[in-house]
């Protein structure tokens, strides 16, 4: 594939090819149900018997169901035609605004692709000081949308050349090989289920074309953004859709609740009987407004003035849910393209309506980041991932295993979603956690050794071992923070009873990171130890004095 | 649940309760977020009034955060912190040192004192224990030429007293 043929492609003409297909296939199918009317099921109601009239009876039923089968193997083309003209459109698009593109920043592409520029940095066609990086994005974007247009080009080529062949040998007329075909395109549509390996979800993202990713993001959101191994623009992509979605959905039902009951029911010795209709009614009407709120807030950050308010550092939606208590996972800046990357996992009481707090945090640890070395091009991304059902109570519930037994799965993956989509060199990834959700990072590393080169965890009640070395990572690798007024933790943790020792006892053997004076609630405030800490190990500043 | 879980777990839960008194500071009157704002820009102007040459000073982050409760540490208590920090650019490679003395001269001047984070390679922090006001050097070591100053207030009402529930 060149330039010049994908830009001077009539696409149009496939569209055309596909439709006028696809009025053939609509024209024989009914021709296989007229046969079938008219002819199959006339024979059949006739008095007609005998060994001629069976024979004739068999033969006739298998044209029609030949023909039904036919017209299925043909709608197969049309739909191949259809794919194929997205595309290459899509391929065609990508090449034009970047042709485009290169022409308004006054450089030359050649015939072959190859970009020239004024070199003089008096003229004025000089396109600027950054020319040459300029021109090797350009010099990728016409790349990448020819091998676009190429990878669509060889499928359409396949599969054509497939069905030609069941046509020209007959085997299309044959009952398995339409099942097989008809499967394979259901295939196409498949979405693999959650829980899948991550590199085997990136393996069947990468096997599609870029406009049949989009038609995935938009036809099915709600499995694409929550799907680990897949890329985080296209998770937030999915996720912002599945994000509107559910707000018009949670308004509706909070539309639909109706008028607030009765408080009570009537008087009985004296005392109000109370009306269990009237706790259920505001019990659904706090939760439908908390994750509405939540919604909106998370909104803000990811477009309105919580991302101004940011600098415009970007935010990533890479999972949503608003089913019981919810869940969200946010990222600031792009996991797959930064330089440093840490997920931090919350405790006690998180769910879709704090994670608003968690990215805080998270823009918290992207700035200490970038104030450990300030004016260096190394970006780092911030994840808080509200990605399980935490307790809600430190009673019963924070005391518990079954909430991070629950969780560790689900975190383990994440943790290797987040290198198999990682682009280019390696990034330097951390996995912190806090209050219960450092027993969540505790049962992760213990259980599953997920690919992270830093464990913190900060303001720990314990973490399900009682050693550093037990989290199957060096030791010196495990960091742990706590600050002088977070005494509720120090005394829990201080019993050893809960989730093991305590990781800020010597024996446990973890690093210690200055925490400064803070109490169990804002480790990650601006102007503390601790989050500069953080920072320092994020970046991988903490390891080297 | 095991027994002692179960015992801890109520330690645990008591503690918790306990922990606003022992604070006792979440409730009580504040200064107003914008005298904090205030504050935190002031220290920044009178810590960067005497640099050495040559430097070049920018705003950097003027956007403060939220608070958070004390048993919910995702939830916002309605308390915000205020920040200012600038942004010192063009700074020699070899002089660095010398920058950063004469930042933490000035700061401690201001009644800031270092804490103790040696630990810290790339900063310096410090407390200004009067008001818990915080200051900080930044980019200790930085290969650009840069280093960031920064104030940040502690947790204030936003009028300055905690609004009625």
């Amino acid at each position: 594939m060149d330039i010049a043929t994908l830009r001077n492609a009539d696409i149009n003409g496939i569209t055309t090819a596909g439709a006028a297909y696809d009025a053939l296939v609509t024209a024989l199918g009914r021709h296989a149900e007229s046969w079938q009317h008219e002819v199959a099921d006339r024979l059949g109601a006739a008095q007609w018997t005998g060994t001629a009239a069976e024979n004739a009876t068999a033969e006739i039923q298998a044209i029609g169901t030949e023909l039904r089968l036919a017209a299925q193997e043909l709608s197969f083309v049309s739909r191949a035609l259809a794919e194929a003209a997205e595309g290459f459109a899509a391929a065609q698009a990508h090449l034009v605004n970047a042709l485009d593109d290169a022409e308004k920043q006054k450089f030359t592409v050649a015939p072959d692709g190859r970009i020239t520029w004024d070199a003089e940095p008096t003229s004025a066609n000089h396109p600027g000081d950054r020319a040459e990086e300029t021109a090797k994005e350009l010099g990728r974007r016409i790349t990448a949308a020819l091998n676009e247009a190429a990878h669509a080009d060889s499928e359409i080529a396949q599969r054509l050349n497939h069905l030609a062949r069941n046509a020209n040998s007959g085997t299309g007329l044959d009952a398995a090989t339409v099942r097989k075909d008809r499967e394979a395109f259901a295939a196409r549509e498949a979405v693999p289920p959650a829980g899948t390996d991550p590199e085997a979800v990136k393996r069947w993202w990468d096997s599609l074309t870029e406009a049949q990713q989009q038609r995935f993001v938009l036809n099915h959101p709600d499995r694409v953004g929550n799907l680990d191994g897949i890329p985080a623009v296209a998770r937030d992509q999915a996720n912002r859709i599945n994000l509107a979605r559910s707000k018009q959905d949670l308004q509706a039902r909070l539309d639909r609740l109706g008028p607030e009951p009765e408080q009570f029911l009537g008087w009985a010795k004296g005392e109000p009987i109370p009306n269990p209709d009237y706790v259920a009614w505001h019990r659904r009407q706090q939760d439908l407004q908390e994750k509405l709120t939540a919604i909106a807030a998370i909104e803000d950050r990811l477009t309105g003035d919580g991302a101004e308010s940011r600098d415009g550092t970007p935010a990533y939606l890479l999972g949503y849910d608003t089913e019981g208590n919810g869940r969200a996972i946010v990222s600031v800046n792009n996991p797959d393209t930064a330089d440093n990357v840490v997920t931090l996992v919350p405790g006690t009481t998180s769910r879709l309506a704090t994670a608003i707090g968690d990215v805080d945090k998270a823009d918290e640890m992207v700035r200490a980041a970038d104030r450990t070395d300030p004016g260096s091009p190394r970006t780092t991304a911030a994840i808080a991932w509200v990605g399980y059902d935490a307790p809600q109570n430190i009673f019963p519930e924070a005391s518990t295993d079954a909430y991070a037994e629950n969780a560790e799965e689900d975190l383990a993956r994440f943790q290797h979603a987040l290198r198999t989509t990682h682009e280019g060199t390696p990034s330097h990834n951390t996995l912190m956690g806090h209050s219960y959700g450092s027993v969540v990072v505790g049962f992760t590393m213990r259980d599953h050794t997920p690919p992270v080169d830093d464990v913190v965890l900060v303001g720990s009640p314990g973490v399900g071992v009682d050693h550093a070395e037990d989290l199957n990572i060096d030791p010196s690798r495990v960091h742990v923070a706590r600050g002088s007024q977070d005494t509720m933790i120090k005394t829990a943790a201080g019993t050893g009873l809960l989730f093991g020792r305590d990781p800020m006892d010597t024996d446990f053997g973890a690093r210690h990171l200055p925490a400064g004076t803070t109490d169990h609630s804002h480790y990650w405030l601006p102007g503390t130890e601790s989050v500069r800490s953080f920072g320092a190990v994020i970046t991988g500043n903490g390891n080297d004095r | 649940m095991r027994p002692h879980r179960a015992i801890a777990a109520t330690v645990t839960a008591g503690l918790l309760w306990t922990v606003p008194a022992c604070t006792g500071e979440t409730d009580a009157p504040t200064m107003t977020r914008a005298q904090a704002k205030q504050q935190t820009a002031d220290y920044a102007g009178q810590a960067i009034a005497d640099l050495p040459q040559p430097v070049t000073t920018a705003s950097g982050r003027e956007n403060g955060t939220n608070c958070f409760k004390n048993d919910a540490p995702s939830e916002y208590d309605g308390r915000v912190v205020e920040v200012t920090e600038k942004r010192l650019s063009g700074i020699p490679a070899d002089r660095q040192d010398e920058y950063v003395e004469r930042l933490r001269a000035r700061i401690e001047s201001m009644g800031f004192h270092r804490d103790d984070s040696e630990a810290l390679r790339t900063s310096i922090h410090f407390t200004n224990a009067a008001n818990r006001f915080t200051g900080s050097i930044d980019g200790i070591g930085s290969t650009h030429g840069m280093l960031v100053i920064g104030f940040t207030s502690p947790c204030v009402w936003p009028d300055g007293t905690q609004p009625p529930h």
